[in-house]
Protein backbone atom coordinates (compact mmCIF):
# COMPACT_ATOMS: atom_id res chain seq x y z
CA UNK A 1 0.00 0.00 0.00
CA UNK A 2 1.18 3.76 -0.82
CA UNK A 3 2.90 5.61 2.07
CA UNK A 4 0.40 8.83 2.65
CA UNK A 5 2.18 11.61 4.62
CA UNK A 6 -1.14 10.74 7.07
CA UNK A 7 0.80 8.38 9.38
CA UNK A 8 3.60 10.80 9.59
CA UNK A 9 2.20 13.23 10.77
CA UNK A 10 1.09 11.86 13.99
CA UNK A 11 -2.43 11.27 13.75
CA UNK A 12 -2.85 8.57 15.91
CA UNK A 13 -1.08 10.92 18.53
CA UNK A 14 2.66 8.80 17.88
CA UNK A 15 5.29 9.98 15.67
CA UNK A 16 6.57 8.07 13.14
CA UNK A 17 9.33 8.52 11.03
CA UNK A 18 9.40 7.02 7.46
CA UNK A 19 11.26 4.48 6.36
CA UNK A 20 11.60 3.07 10.32
CA UNK A 21 9.72 0.26 11.61
CA UNK A 22 7.61 0.93 14.51
CA UNK A 23 9.68 0.38 17.90
CA UNK A 24 7.72 -1.05 20.87
CA UNK A 25 7.57 2.01 23.09
CA UNK A 26 9.76 0.89 26.52
CA UNK A 27 6.78 0.27 28.75
CA UNK A 28 5.70 -2.36 26.46
CA UNK A 29 8.83 -4.28 26.85
CA UNK A 30 7.96 -6.57 29.54
CA UNK A 31 10.50 -9.43 31.03
CA UNK A 32 10.64 -12.09 28.66
CA UNK A 33 12.45 -15.11 28.18
CA UNK A 34 15.94 -14.64 25.93
CA UNK A 35 14.91 -13.37 22.58
CA UNK A 36 14.87 -16.32 19.95
CA UNK A 37 15.33 -16.15 16.29
CA UNK A 38 12.24 -15.18 14.59
CA UNK A 39 10.72 -18.32 12.98
CA UNK A 40 7.92 -20.36 14.06
CA UNK A 41 8.72 -22.10 16.62
CA UNK A 42 7.48 -25.21 19.04
CA UNK A 43 5.72 -24.18 21.86
CA UNK A 44 8.09 -26.50 24.72
CA UNK A 45 6.14 -28.95 26.61
CA UNK A 46 6.63 -26.83 29.94
CA UNK A 47 4.64 -25.10 32.08
CA UNK A 48 4.51 -21.39 33.60
CA UNK A 49 6.11 -20.51 36.88
CA UNK A 50 3.63 -18.30 38.12
CA UNK A 51 0.46 -16.32 37.07
CA UNK A 52 2.66 -13.33 36.30
CA UNK A 53 4.66 -15.67 33.75
CA UNK A 54 1.16 -16.19 31.86
CA UNK A 55 0.83 -12.60 31.77
CA UNK A 56 4.18 -11.99 30.53
CA UNK A 57 4.09 -14.74 27.77
CA UNK A 58 0.24 -13.66 26.11
CA UNK A 59 -0.93 -10.20 27.40
CA UNK A 60 0.08 -8.86 23.69
CA UNK A 61 -1.14 -11.89 22.00
CA UNK A 62 -4.20 -11.30 23.63
CA UNK A 63 -4.45 -7.24 23.20
CA UNK A 64 -3.95 -8.29 19.77
CA UNK A 65 -6.43 -10.90 19.19
CA UNK A 66 -9.30 -8.50 20.47
CA UNK A 67 -8.13 -5.22 18.93
CA UNK A 68 -8.28 -7.02 15.89
CA UNK A 69 -12.02 -8.43 16.44
CA UNK A 70 -13.34 -4.87 18.08
CA UNK A 71 -11.28 -2.21 16.15
CA UNK A 72 -10.66 0.11 19.50
CA UNK A 73 -8.37 0.45 21.74
CA UNK A 74 -10.86 1.41 24.62
CA UNK A 75 -12.74 -1.81 24.44
CA UNK A 76 -9.45 -3.80 23.06
CA UNK A 77 -7.86 -2.57 26.40
CA UNK A 78 -11.09 -3.19 28.56
CA UNK A 79 -11.70 -6.62 26.96
CA UNK A 80 -8.16 -7.64 27.70
CA UNK A 81 -8.39 -6.70 31.11
CA UNK A 82 -11.32 -8.89 31.89
CA UNK A 83 -10.43 -11.76 30.07
CA UNK A 84 -7.13 -11.88 32.01
CA UNK A 85 -9.34 -10.65 35.61
CA UNK A 86 -11.66 -13.80 34.62
CA UNK A 87 -9.06 -16.36 33.92
CA UNK A 88 -7.10 -15.61 37.49
CA UNK A 89 -9.16 -17.58 39.60
CA UNK A 90 -10.00 -21.03 38.09
CA UNK A 91 -6.50 -21.33 36.13
CA UNK A 92 -3.98 -24.26 37.00
CA UNK A 93 -0.45 -23.20 36.85
CA UNK A 94 0.77 -26.67 36.78
CA UNK A 95 -1.41 -27.06 33.46
CA UNK A 96 0.89 -27.02 30.30
CA UNK A 97 1.31 -23.64 28.00
CA UNK A 98 -0.91 -24.64 25.46
CA UNK A 99 -3.62 -25.80 27.72
CA UNK A 100 -2.80 -22.17 29.42
CA UNK A 101 -3.42 -20.44 26.10
CA UNK A 102 -5.79 -22.62 24.97
CA UNK A 103 -7.92 -21.78 27.93
CA UNK A 104 -7.50 -17.79 27.30
CA UNK A 105 -8.51 -18.20 24.28
CA UNK A 106 -11.53 -19.91 25.22
CA UNK A 107 -11.89 -17.41 27.74
CA UNK A 108 -11.35 -14.29 24.93
CA UNK A 109 -14.29 -15.69 22.88
CA UNK A 110 -16.51 -15.73 25.55
CA UNK A 111 -14.91 -12.05 26.54
CA UNK A 112 -15.77 -11.14 23.28
CA UNK A 113 -19.12 -12.42 22.87
CA UNK A 114 -20.70 -10.94 25.77
CA UNK A 115 -19.17 -7.63 24.92
CA UNK A 116 -21.77 -7.58 21.63
CA UNK A 117 -24.82 -9.21 23.25
CA UNK A 118 -24.28 -6.07 25.52
CA UNK A 119 -23.37 -3.40 23.39
CA UNK A 120 -24.96 -4.15 20.02
CA UNK A 121 -27.12 -6.89 20.26
CA UNK A 122 -25.76 -9.37 18.04
CA UNK A 123 -22.24 -10.64 17.41
CA UNK A 124 -20.28 -8.48 14.92
CA UNK A 125 -16.96 -10.49 15.24
CA UNK A 126 -15.92 -13.79 16.78
CA UNK A 127 -13.00 -15.76 17.71
CA UNK A 128 -13.46 -19.12 16.60
CA UNK A 129 -12.61 -22.41 18.40
CA UNK A 130 -9.47 -22.97 16.31
CA UNK A 131 -7.64 -19.57 16.94
CA UNK A 132 -4.56 -20.07 18.10
CA UNK A 133 -2.25 -17.77 19.70
CA UNK A 134 1.09 -19.99 20.27
CA UNK A 135 1.46 -20.41 16.75
CA UNK A 136 2.88 -16.52 16.05
CA UNK A 137 5.80 -15.68 16.17
CA UNK A 138 8.12 -13.67 18.36
CA UNK A 139 8.17 -11.00 15.61
CA UNK A 140 4.60 -10.92 15.36
CA UNK A 141 3.90 -10.17 19.13
CA UNK A 142 6.06 -7.09 18.13
CA UNK A 143 4.08 -5.86 15.04
CA UNK A 144 1.59 -4.14 15.95
CA UNK A 145 -0.99 -5.55 13.52
CA UNK A 146 -0.81 -9.19 12.29
CA UNK A 147 -0.50 -10.42 9.10
CA UNK A 148 -3.81 -12.30 8.93
CA UNK A 149 -5.52 -8.71 9.66
CA UNK A 150 -3.33 -7.25 7.15
CA UNK A 151 -4.22 -9.36 4.56
CA UNK A 152 -7.39 -9.45 4.90
CA UNK A 153 -7.98 -5.60 4.64
CA UNK A 154 -6.12 -5.75 1.85
CA UNK A 155 -8.28 -8.77 -0.15
CA UNK A 156 -11.32 -6.66 0.87
CA UNK A 157 -9.85 -3.59 -0.64
CA UNK A 158 -8.63 -5.33 -3.93
CA UNK A 159 -12.43 -5.74 -4.44
CA UNK A 160 -13.69 -2.49 -4.43
CA UNK A 161 -13.44 0.24 -7.37
CA UNK A 162 -10.22 2.63 -7.01
CA UNK A 163 -11.90 5.88 -5.44
CA UNK A 164 -13.92 3.26 -2.80
CA UNK A 165 -10.69 1.52 -2.24
CA UNK A 166 -8.68 4.79 -1.96
CA UNK A 167 -10.89 6.56 0.28
CA UNK A 168 -10.99 3.75 2.59
CA UNK A 169 -7.26 3.31 2.82
CA UNK A 170 -6.70 6.88 3.30
CA UNK A 171 -9.06 6.70 6.66
CA UNK A 172 -8.91 3.45 7.91
CA UNK A 173 -5.23 2.31 6.97
CA UNK A 174 -3.43 5.48 7.08
CA UNK A 175 -5.30 7.24 9.62
CA UNK A 176 -5.61 10.40 7.21
CA UNK A 177 -8.77 12.76 8.89
CA UNK A 178 -11.42 13.40 6.66
CA UNK A 179 -9.84 16.71 5.29
CA UNK A 180 -6.84 15.21 3.98
CA UNK A 181 -8.65 12.55 2.89
CA UNK A 182 -10.92 14.86 0.86
CA UNK A 183 -7.75 16.49 0.08
CA UNK A 184 -6.08 13.86 -1.36
CA UNK A 185 -8.98 12.43 -2.89
CA UNK A 186 -9.75 15.88 -4.77
CA UNK A 187 -13.21 16.11 -3.17
CA UNK A 188 -15.14 18.32 -0.38
CA UNK A 189 -15.15 17.46 2.75
CA UNK A 190 -18.52 16.37 2.77
CA UNK A 191 -18.18 14.70 -0.43
CA UNK A 192 -15.46 12.70 0.97
CA UNK A 193 -18.20 11.06 3.81
CA UNK A 194 -20.50 10.04 1.23
CA UNK A 195 -17.48 8.28 -0.09
CA UNK A 196 -16.30 6.45 2.70
CA UNK A 197 -19.49 5.54 3.66
CA UNK A 198 -20.84 3.99 0.16
CA UNK A 199 -17.35 2.45 0.75
CA UNK A 200 -17.87 0.65 3.27
CA UNK A 201 -20.96 -0.70 2.55
CA UNK A 202 -19.65 -1.98 -0.82
CA UNK A 203 -16.72 -3.53 1.29
CA UNK A 204 -19.39 -4.97 3.93
CA UNK A 205 -21.10 -6.84 0.75
CA UNK A 206 -17.82 -8.23 -0.03
CA UNK A 207 -17.23 -9.36 3.70
CA UNK A 208 -20.54 -10.37 4.31
CA UNK A 209 -20.49 -14.05 4.19
CA UNK A 210 -17.80 -14.69 6.19
CA UNK A 211 -17.81 -12.86 9.77
CA UNK A 212 -14.59 -13.06 11.91
CA UNK B 1 -30.33 1.06 7.72
CA UNK B 2 -29.37 3.86 9.81
CA UNK B 3 -26.79 5.15 8.35
CA UNK B 4 -26.54 7.99 11.10
CA UNK B 5 -25.91 5.07 13.58
CA UNK B 6 -23.13 3.00 11.94
CA UNK B 7 -21.68 6.54 10.65
CA UNK B 8 -21.02 7.31 14.46
CA UNK B 9 -19.95 4.01 15.07
CA UNK B 10 -17.54 4.01 12.42
CA UNK B 11 -16.30 7.77 13.48
CA UNK B 12 -15.73 6.07 17.29
CA UNK B 13 -13.32 3.97 15.59
CA UNK B 14 -11.33 6.08 13.76
CA UNK B 15 -10.92 8.12 16.86
CA UNK B 16 -9.95 5.59 19.05
CA UNK B 17 -12.93 5.86 21.04
CA UNK B 18 -15.61 3.33 22.73
CA UNK B 19 -18.19 3.23 20.16
CA UNK B 20 -21.63 3.97 21.30
CA UNK B 21 -24.08 1.03 21.63
CA UNK B 22 -26.97 0.13 20.09
CA UNK B 23 -29.08 -2.57 18.47
CA UNK B 24 -27.65 -3.07 15.10
CA UNK B 25 -29.11 -5.10 12.11
CA UNK B 26 -27.66 -7.40 10.15
CA UNK B 27 -26.78 -5.00 7.68
CA UNK B 28 -25.43 -2.60 9.55
CA UNK B 29 -23.44 -5.66 11.60
CA UNK B 30 -22.31 -5.83 7.68
CA UNK B 31 -20.91 -2.88 7.74
CA UNK B 32 -19.27 -2.54 11.26
CA UNK B 33 -17.83 -5.77 10.51
CA UNK B 34 -16.27 -4.53 7.51
CA UNK B 35 -14.85 -1.19 9.56
CA UNK B 36 -13.33 -3.25 12.08
CA UNK B 37 -11.62 -5.65 9.54
CA UNK B 38 -9.86 -2.43 8.06
CA UNK B 39 -9.12 -0.87 11.26
CA UNK B 40 -7.29 -4.27 12.39
CA UNK B 41 -4.92 -3.69 9.99
CA UNK B 42 -3.80 -0.13 10.83
CA UNK B 43 -0.51 -0.80 12.67
CA UNK B 44 -0.40 2.47 14.47
CA UNK B 45 -3.78 2.36 15.22
CA UNK B 46 -3.78 -1.11 17.34
CA UNK B 47 -1.13 -0.26 20.11
CA UNK B 48 -2.62 -0.19 23.46
CA UNK B 49 -2.09 3.02 25.52
CA UNK B 50 1.43 3.06 27.06
CA UNK B 51 0.63 2.19 30.61
CA UNK B 52 -1.54 -0.27 29.63
CA UNK B 53 0.03 -3.40 29.87
CA UNK B 54 1.83 -2.10 33.09
CA UNK B 55 -1.08 -1.40 34.76
CA UNK B 56 -3.05 -4.14 34.10
CA UNK B 57 0.39 -6.23 35.20
CA UNK B 58 0.21 -4.83 38.62
CA UNK B 59 -3.45 -5.07 39.29
CA UNK B 60 -3.25 -8.83 38.28
CA UNK B 61 -0.76 -9.38 40.97
CA UNK B 62 -2.73 -7.51 43.01
CA UNK B 63 -5.65 -9.78 42.68
CA UNK B 64 -3.74 -12.68 43.14
CA UNK B 65 -2.25 -11.17 46.51
CA UNK B 66 -5.74 -10.71 47.48
CA UNK B 67 -6.83 -14.04 46.54
CA UNK B 68 -4.15 -15.95 48.32
CA UNK B 69 -4.17 -13.62 51.25
CA UNK B 70 -6.73 -13.97 54.18
CA UNK B 71 -9.77 -11.89 54.47
CA UNK B 72 -9.48 -7.81 55.51
CA UNK B 73 -7.39 -6.18 52.63
CA UNK B 74 -7.79 -2.34 52.40
CA UNK B 75 -9.29 -1.50 48.75
CA UNK B 76 -7.80 0.10 45.98
CA UNK B 77 -8.90 3.97 45.26
CA UNK B 78 -10.37 2.71 42.31
CA UNK B 79 -8.18 4.85 40.81
CA UNK B 80 -7.26 2.79 37.73
CA UNK B 81 -9.68 3.26 35.13
CA UNK B 82 -10.19 -0.77 35.26
CA UNK B 83 -12.51 0.26 37.37
CA UNK B 84 -14.37 -2.36 39.99
CA UNK B 85 -17.89 -1.24 37.62
CA UNK B 86 -16.65 -2.20 34.69
CA UNK B 87 -15.81 -5.53 35.37
CA UNK B 88 -18.77 -5.95 37.94
CA UNK B 89 -15.67 -6.81 40.54
CA UNK B 90 -16.68 -4.56 43.24
CA UNK B 91 -14.97 -4.24 46.22
CA UNK B 92 -16.97 -6.12 48.56
CA UNK B 93 -16.71 -9.04 46.09
CA UNK B 94 -12.96 -8.84 46.68
CA UNK B 95 -12.96 -8.92 49.74
CA UNK B 96 -15.38 -11.81 50.01
CA UNK B 97 -13.05 -13.38 47.38
CA UNK B 98 -10.40 -13.07 49.48
CA UNK B 99 -12.54 -15.23 52.90
CA UNK B 100 -13.79 -17.73 50.80
CA UNK B 101 -10.41 -18.81 49.56
CA UNK B 102 -7.60 -17.92 52.21
CA UNK B 103 -3.98 -18.56 52.69
CA UNK B 104 -2.96 -22.62 53.12
CA UNK B 105 -6.14 -23.62 51.17
CA UNK B 106 -5.75 -25.22 47.90
CA UNK B 107 -8.92 -25.81 45.65
CA UNK B 108 -8.73 -28.81 43.77
CA UNK B 109 -10.09 -26.96 40.55
CA UNK B 110 -8.50 -27.51 37.00
CA UNK B 111 -8.63 -25.13 34.07
CA UNK B 112 -12.22 -25.16 32.92
CA UNK B 113 -11.71 -25.47 29.47
CA UNK B 114 -15.66 -26.18 29.62
CA UNK B 115 -15.89 -22.51 28.16
CA UNK B 116 -16.00 -24.24 25.00
CA UNK B 117 -18.37 -26.59 25.57
CA UNK B 118 -21.86 -26.80 26.19
CA UNK B 119 -23.11 -26.05 29.44
CA UNK B 120 -22.64 -29.75 31.29
CA UNK B 121 -22.43 -30.04 35.21
CA UNK B 122 -19.35 -29.65 36.76
CA UNK B 123 -18.49 -32.06 39.37
CA UNK B 124 -18.09 -29.87 42.70
CA UNK B 125 -14.54 -29.34 44.01
CA UNK B 126 -13.62 -29.71 47.06
CA UNK B 127 -11.41 -27.21 49.44
CA UNK B 128 -8.80 -28.93 51.13
CA UNK B 129 -6.38 -27.08 53.89
CA UNK B 130 -2.88 -28.51 53.38
CA UNK B 131 -2.43 -26.93 56.81
CA UNK B 132 -5.23 -26.85 58.52
CA UNK B 133 -7.68 -27.37 61.87
CA UNK B 134 -11.13 -28.52 63.33
CA UNK B 135 -12.98 -25.76 63.86
CA UNK B 136 -16.28 -25.85 65.74
CA UNK B 137 -18.63 -23.80 63.70
CA UNK B 138 -22.27 -24.41 65.12
CA UNK B 139 -23.53 -27.07 67.86
CA UNK B 140 -25.04 -30.22 66.26
CA UNK B 141 -28.11 -29.81 67.85
CA UNK B 142 -29.09 -26.66 66.06
CA UNK B 143 -28.54 -28.27 62.69
CA UNK B 144 -31.58 -30.03 62.35
CA UNK B 145 -32.25 -32.59 59.46
CA UNK B 146 -33.38 -30.41 56.83
CA UNK B 147 -32.45 -27.13 57.91
CA UNK B 148 -29.95 -25.02 56.15
CA UNK B 149 -27.64 -22.68 58.60
CA UNK B 150 -24.96 -20.30 57.41
CA UNK B 151 -21.77 -20.31 59.12
CA UNK B 152 -19.23 -17.65 59.32
CA UNK B 153 -15.53 -17.98 60.39
CA UNK B 154 -12.52 -16.75 59.56
CA UNK B 155 -11.65 -16.83 57.14
CA UNK B 156 -14.49 -19.25 55.59
CA UNK B 157 -18.51 -18.45 55.43
CA UNK B 158 -20.27 -21.01 53.90
CA UNK B 159 -23.50 -23.38 54.87
CA UNK B 160 -24.41 -26.31 56.25
CA UNK B 161 -26.95 -28.76 55.77
CA UNK B 162 -27.57 -32.30 57.16
CA UNK B 163 -29.01 -34.30 54.18
CA UNK B 164 -29.94 -38.47 54.87
CA UNK B 165 -26.48 -38.89 54.00
CA UNK B 166 -24.46 -36.86 56.15
CA UNK B 167 -23.68 -33.44 56.74
CA UNK B 168 -22.54 -31.00 54.32
CA UNK B 169 -20.49 -27.91 54.12
CA UNK B 170 -20.91 -25.47 50.88
CA UNK B 171 -18.90 -22.40 50.53
CA UNK B 172 -21.17 -19.05 51.12
CA UNK B 173 -19.16 -17.67 48.23
CA UNK B 174 -20.96 -17.05 44.57
CA UNK B 175 -18.08 -18.48 42.20
CA UNK B 176 -19.00 -15.95 39.87
CA UNK B 177 -17.71 -12.69 41.17
CA UNK B 178 -17.00 -13.50 45.27
CA UNK B 179 -20.34 -12.06 46.55
CA UNK B 180 -21.73 -13.52 49.71
CA UNK B 181 -24.90 -15.99 48.34
CA UNK B 182 -27.96 -15.71 50.56
CA UNK B 183 -30.27 -18.69 52.02
CA UNK B 184 -33.97 -18.64 50.08
CA UNK B 185 -34.88 -21.01 52.88
CA UNK B 186 -38.06 -21.52 50.68
CA UNK B 187 -36.41 -22.87 47.89
CA UNK B 188 -34.30 -24.59 49.62
CA UNK B 189 -31.62 -22.65 47.30
CA UNK B 190 -28.51 -20.24 48.02
CA UNK B 191 -29.05 -17.09 45.99
CA UNK B 192 -26.54 -14.32 44.64
CA UNK B 193 -27.84 -10.77 45.21
CA UNK B 194 -25.35 -9.79 42.46
CA UNK B 195 -25.84 -11.36 39.30
CA UNK B 196 -28.91 -13.69 40.13
CA UNK B 197 -26.95 -16.80 40.50
CA UNK B 198 -28.68 -19.48 42.53
CA UNK B 199 -27.03 -23.03 44.03
CA UNK B 200 -28.33 -25.96 45.34
CA UNK B 201 -27.18 -26.62 49.16
CA UNK B 202 -25.47 -29.51 47.76
CA UNK B 203 -23.08 -26.54 45.44
CA UNK B 204 -24.65 -27.50 42.37
CA UNK B 205 -24.93 -24.84 40.22
CA UNK B 206 -29.16 -24.27 39.60
CA UNK B 207 -29.21 -21.07 37.64
CA UNK B 208 -27.05 -18.28 36.31
CA UNK B 209 -27.10 -15.42 33.35
CA UNK B 210 -23.63 -15.32 32.47
CA UNK B 211 -22.22 -16.31 28.90
CA UNK B 212 -20.12 -18.79 30.44
CA UNK B 213 -20.92 -21.72 33.06
CA UNK B 214 -19.82 -21.04 36.87
CA UNK B 215 -18.49 -23.22 39.09
CA UNK B 216 -20.52 -25.41 41.50
CA UNK B 217 -20.00 -24.10 45.11
CA UNK B 218 -16.97 -26.01 46.61
CA UNK B 219 -17.37 -28.44 49.84
CA UNK B 220 -15.69 -28.12 52.63
CA UNK B 221 -14.52 -30.71 54.87
CA UNK B 222 -16.79 -31.13 57.77
CA UNK B 223 -17.34 -33.52 60.85
CA UNK B 224 -19.50 -34.03 64.24
CA UNK B 225 -17.28 -34.11 66.89
CA UNK B 226 -18.39 -33.56 70.82
CA UNK B 227 -21.24 -32.35 69.87
CA UNK B 228 -20.39 -29.52 67.37
CA UNK B 229 -20.14 -29.35 63.77
CA UNK B 230 -16.50 -28.73 63.06
CA UNK B 231 -15.06 -27.51 59.75
CA UNK B 232 -11.56 -28.30 58.97
CA UNK B 233 -10.04 -24.81 57.92
CA UNK B 234 -6.74 -23.34 57.49
CA UNK B 235 -3.93 -22.22 59.97
CA UNK B 236 -3.74 -23.32 63.62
Amino acid sequence: MSKQRCLTAGREGRVRVPGTRRQASPALRLEAPPAEPARLRVVPDDRYLDWDAVYVDNAQRLYGLLFSRVGNRPDAEDLTAEVFLAALGPLRLSAHKQEVRAYLVAAARTVLAAHWRRTLGRAITTIELDEDLHGMTDRQVDLAADGISQARAEQLLRSLPERYRAVLELRFLQGCSVRETAAALGVTVANAKVLQHRALRMAAQVEGAAPR
Amino acid sequence: MSERRTRRFVRALLRQRRPPPFNATQEEADVLRAAIALRAANPAASLPAEVFYTELRSRLTDEEARRRAPVQIPGRSGSSRYGPSRFGLTRRGLLVGGAGLAAGVVATEGIDLGLRARESSQASSSVIADVGSWRPVIASAELLPGQVRRFSTEPAVGFLSRPPDGIRAVSGVCTHQGCFLRLNAANDTLECPCHSAAFATTGEVLHHERPAPIRPLPTFQVRERGGQVEILLPGN
